[in-house]
């Protein structure tokens, strides 16, 4: 059954030790709801060229022909798919998007279709930077009903965090970083030195070092300066 | 701070806990817009509010309620057992003494957005902390998709019960999160959040419910 093959995949998961791994247990779980063709990218800024093998693309099946043009004619661009997701937070069926008048976008969807990728589903993956990761799943016949767009949007969550955690990229706390005068004044702060001191050791005005320190206080949302010094070091911006 | 209520205190919180339930009202009905929880009386209680709940309090230095969540027990009825079990119907309802359903947290929207930001962080690390206190080993609730996100990526070990579905305009889902060093370890740091000071005062000596000696940061050795 879908739905248990989906289970599996999630349970399984934490026991994949690195991205090939972890991209082939993904591929085996989709194949199993009829997709063929299979993508998995960040997709970058506009305006930015990508190309076959810059390591945004995790993993593909897209026939090599397909991936070629996509990239060197900078399809990323045009892809009325991947513009949809760069706006919307939800997963898009590919057969939503018709009736858009746009050219570019048109011709990328039927040249989709020379390579018999007549249908899908494309899931975006959002991180609080933006738009992280977008998962395209592919088929000549896409017939999926709501039940399996739901497995393989859930499929498509636990394998990009799975695949964060594997890089080592663990969610960070929102709020902006100190600067590095912040950080420096924070450092001696923690090391028990006095505004005057720092002043001192840094050969700048005491009264540059409280607004530091008071930056720091502010972005960190601390009230106190110990507990500035608590978060900076929770958050590995100093070191004790 | 973070105050444990259960019906063997509650009299010493009947003030707090309608703070609280008017606090669920304006989080939920006002700031979120979920019209079919508005009552009257502007106070958010439902039939889950029993003897069996445990709250948790989250409140200033000044005494003052900031927010709070619920605790069910899932060995009595609960949310996802009467109103939701469909949600379920892939690994099927979580039942057993060692876990606990988490609803109703909330925090007061009148507080400005850091002030927000900051208690709801302090609430779910006192959250994991109470349970990781008292023996509890897992924690079922709803969520949205978006959440999951999120949460996975902090690395929580969070597992679904069945799949999302459309509710109130957001994908939503069933899951369960199981209580560990690691967990807590990995949503201290993530959060920013130190060990939470947690009470439980004016239950009876020999109560069911024991809080367990603080957990000192950091809990697994790996870090």
């Amino acid at each position: 059954m879908l739905t248990q093959a989906t289970f599996d995949f999630i349970d399984e998961v934490d026991r994949l030790r690195d991205q090939a791994a972890l991209v082939a247990s993904f591929q085996k779980v989709v194949s199993g709801f009829g997709i063929t063709y299979f993508m998995v990218g960040e997709p970058k800024p506009p305006a930015t060229p990508l190309t076959e093998n810059d390591g945004h693309i995790w993993g593909t099946t897209w026939p090599s022909e397909w991936l070629s043009r996509w990239t060197t004619r900078n399809y990323l661009q045009v892809d009325p798919v991947v513009r949809h997701i760069r706006t919307h937070n939800r997963p898009l069926r590919w057969s939503a998007l018709e009736g858009a008048s746009d050219d570019p976008g048109k011709r990328v969807m039927l040249e989709a279709g020379e390579f018999r990728m007549h249908g899908g589903y494309t899931v975006p993956i959002y991180s609080r930077d933006g738009l992280a990761v977008a998962v395209s799943l592919g088929s000549e016949h896409y017939e999926l009903g709501k039940r399996e767009e739901a497995c393989l949007h859930m499929a498509s969550i636990y394998m990009h965090a799975t695949l964060e955690r594997l890089r080592g990229r663990y969610a960070r706390p929102r709020g902006p970083k100190l600067t590095n005068r912040e950080r420096e004044c924070l450092s001696w702060v923690a090391a028990g030195k006095t505004d005057w001191e720092i002043s001192q050791i840094l050969k700048i005005a005491e009264q540059t070092v409280h607004e530091y320190v008071q930056n720091a206080l502010i972005k960190l949302n601390a009230t106190t300066r110990a507990q500035a010094v608590a978060i900076a070091i929770l958050t590995k911006q100093i070191n004790t | 701070m973070i105050e444990v209520v259960t019906s063997r205190n509650a009299l010493l919180y009947r003030d707090a806990l309608e703070e609280m339930f008017r606090i669920r009202h304006r989080a939920l009905v006002e700031f979120q817009g979920l019209e079919r929880l508005r009552r009257a009386d502007g106070r958010l209680t439902d039939r889950f509010d029993t003897d069996d709940a445990i709250h948790l309090l989250l409140t200033g230095d000044d005494g003052a309620v900031r927010g709070g969540l619920r605790l069910l027990p899932t060995t009595s009825p609960h949310v996802l057992s009467e109103i939701l079990p469909q949600l379920c119907d892939c690994k099927g309802l979580q039942r057993d003494p060692k876990t606990l359903e988490l609803s109703r947290m909330c925090i007061d929207p009148n507080l400005d957005f850091a002030a927000r930001e900051l208690g709801r962080n302090r609430l779910l690390v006192g959250l994991v902390e109470f349970c990781h206190r008292t023996g509890y080993e897992r924690i079922t609730l709803l969520i949205k998709t978006d959440t999951l996100y999120r949460h996975l990526l902090i690395g929580l070990d969070i597992k679904p019960l069945g799949l999302a579905v459309d509710r109130d305009g957001l994908k939503q889902l069933a899951v369960v999160v199981r209580v560990t060093d690691e967990a807590l370890d990995a949503l201290r740091q993530a959060l920013a959040v130190r060990e939470s000071e947690i009470h439980y005062v004016g239950a009876p000596h020999e109560d069911a419910l024991v809080l367990g000696p603080a957990a000192r940061w950091p809990l697994a050795a790996r870090l």
